[in-house]
């Protein structure tokens, strides 16, 4: 029966364990010892140095390991003692190493003061969470998505040559490039996004909007009580809902019931039917896109613009002059 | 982008060259990579990190090498060595700087490494200011 001391521990020994499977450790007062202890300098009354520490280790092949430290304090932040003696331990144990490599990280539930990146740095000591040089709150599921993030890349760069991780501060940089766009994801989430992913809810930009669904036809316009948007081949949809973009595999279940939309054409914005922009757009491919902020518009390789709005449908023939190539 | 100690400058289309010197896209070799699933170190919500350090890829920075403060190509820039190219998947907050002789689009949370005194310290790419002087010697205008 493992016992855990805290909650961070015990969650993110099970990501060590999902990423690293039986290579993934847990110890409680475990007594770290060096690997070689027939050095004149290790020799002392009470033996060779060690340690007892709460460890988490995460084992990769082929002798790569990485000691894990867990501090989980209530109302104040890691400071550098804690980061000094992480630092000393995988100094030791990869000074007096017989062919294991170590790597070290802290993960912090409340985050490091200011003072812990020079020492994090300068020992090669991975933190999480990163530290950006600027107040920032990060809770704990976050840092959690941090390390399975990091442990499942550390599993496949290793297989690259390696060397320039094991200098500092080449792991803490790693790690750092690895957990420092969490910031921007969680600011936008707060700012709510303007670009989402269907399938799976994640945030998107407009290059990937573009990267995505620039080329394919629209099979279908759709229009439901809360949205407007496309179907298009390949099995993607495009839907306005609201200020938001939601674009990617199509989950056949658009926000609302089917409803048909407000439709307008030309820059004079009269209306027109819904059949008629059916008409007009179905079966043309997608090749260009801006956003407005406003709203919305595809060009089409008819050359007809097809604006999207909250509810609302706007189709423009993009024929010079305007006046005799009116919808 | 990364070499242990590299800005980031916005990355949406870096200025990449191959081991041979000729211009790439960055969109035809991540997707080259993709082919080789252990280069792809992360692929998730956040974007997408590609391990391309055994490539000779090198980006052109627009600025003098980070340590020694060298330029080393006839345009007078470095060609930094790409070790991983990182993508995010959302819009990330870019502002201009000019710094040196160079105007640059630069991520809000970008690191510079700017001299203070006798040492050197980092700086968000957001709080460069006006006066200030990267540790390779080029100063930040506005």
């Amino acid at each position: 029966m493992v016992t855990f001391k805290n909650k961070l521990e015990e969650t993110v020994f099970q990501v060590a364990k999902d990423v690293c499977g039986q290579r993934a450790e847990l110890e409680h007062n475990k007594v770290l010892e060096i690997e070689t202890t027939n050095k004149i300098e290790t020799a002392g009354f009470s033996g060779p140095p060690k340690k007892e520490i709460d460890i988490i280790t995460a084992g990769y092949a082929p002798n790569v390991k990485l000691l894990i430290s867990c501090k989980q304090y209530s109302g104040s932040k890691a400071e550098p003692s804690d980061i000094q003696e992480w630092s000393a331990v995988v100094k030791i144990m990869n000074k007096y190493s017989a062919g294991t490599i170590f790597l070290g990280l802290v993960i912090s539930a409340s985050g490091f003061t200011s003072g812990c990146e020079s020492w994090a740095t300068s020992s090669n000591l991975a933190l999480i969470p990163p530290l950006k040089g600027k107040q920032t709150s990060c809770e704990v599921p976050t840092s959690l998505q941090m390390i399975r993030r990091v442990l499942n890349a550390l599993t496949k760069r290793l297989t690259f040559p390696h060397d320039d991780l094991l200098v500092a501060p080449g792991f803490y940089n790693f790690v750092y490039n690895l957990t420092k766009d969490f910031e921007g994801r969680d600011v936008q989430k707060s700012d709510d996004a303007r670009y989402v992913l269907i399938e799976t809810g994640w945030l998107s930009s407009f290059g990937e909007l573009v990267k995505t669904l620039i080329g394919k036809k629209i099979t279908c316009v759709i229009g439901t009580t809360e949205c407007v948007g496309l179907k298009l081949t390949d099995n993607f949809a495009f839907r306005v809902v609201e200020n938001q973009i939601q674009f990617g595999t199509d989950d056949n279940t658009p926000p609302g019931k089917n409803s048909e939309p407000l439709c307008m054409k030309n820059l004079s914005n009269e209306k027109c039917s819904f059949s008629f922009v059916k008409n007009l757009v179905e079966g043309q491919s997608l090749t260009s896109a801006a956003d407005f902020g406003t709203h919305f518009e595809f060009g089409l390789a008819n050359e007809i613009n097809l604006g999207f709005y909250r509810n609302m449908l706007h189709v423009v023939r993009t024929h010079n002059p305007i006046d005799q190539n009116l919808l | 982008m990364s070499e242990g100690y590299s800005t980031s400058v916005a990355t949406e289309k870096p200025i990449l060259y191959n081991a041979k010197h000729e211009r790439i896209d960055v969109d035809e070799l991540i997707d080259t990579c993709k082919k080789d699933p252990n280069r792809i170190l992360a692929d998730d919500e956040i974007g997408t990190v590609v391990y391309v350090g055994d490539l000779g890829i090198s980006r052109l920075s627009g600025l003098a090498h980070p340590k020694t403060g060298e330029f080393q190509n006839s345009n007078g820039h470095w060609e930094q060595k790409v070790i991983e190219i990182t993508r995010v998947r959302f819009p990330a907050k870019t502002i201009r700087r000019q710094i040196g002789s160079v105007v640059m689009s630069i991520t809000s949370d970008s690191v510079f490494l700017v001299r203070d005194g006798k040492y050197i310290r980092k700086v968000r790419g957001e709080d460069l200011a006006n006066g200030m002087v990267l540790a390779t010697g080029e100063k930040i205008f506005w």
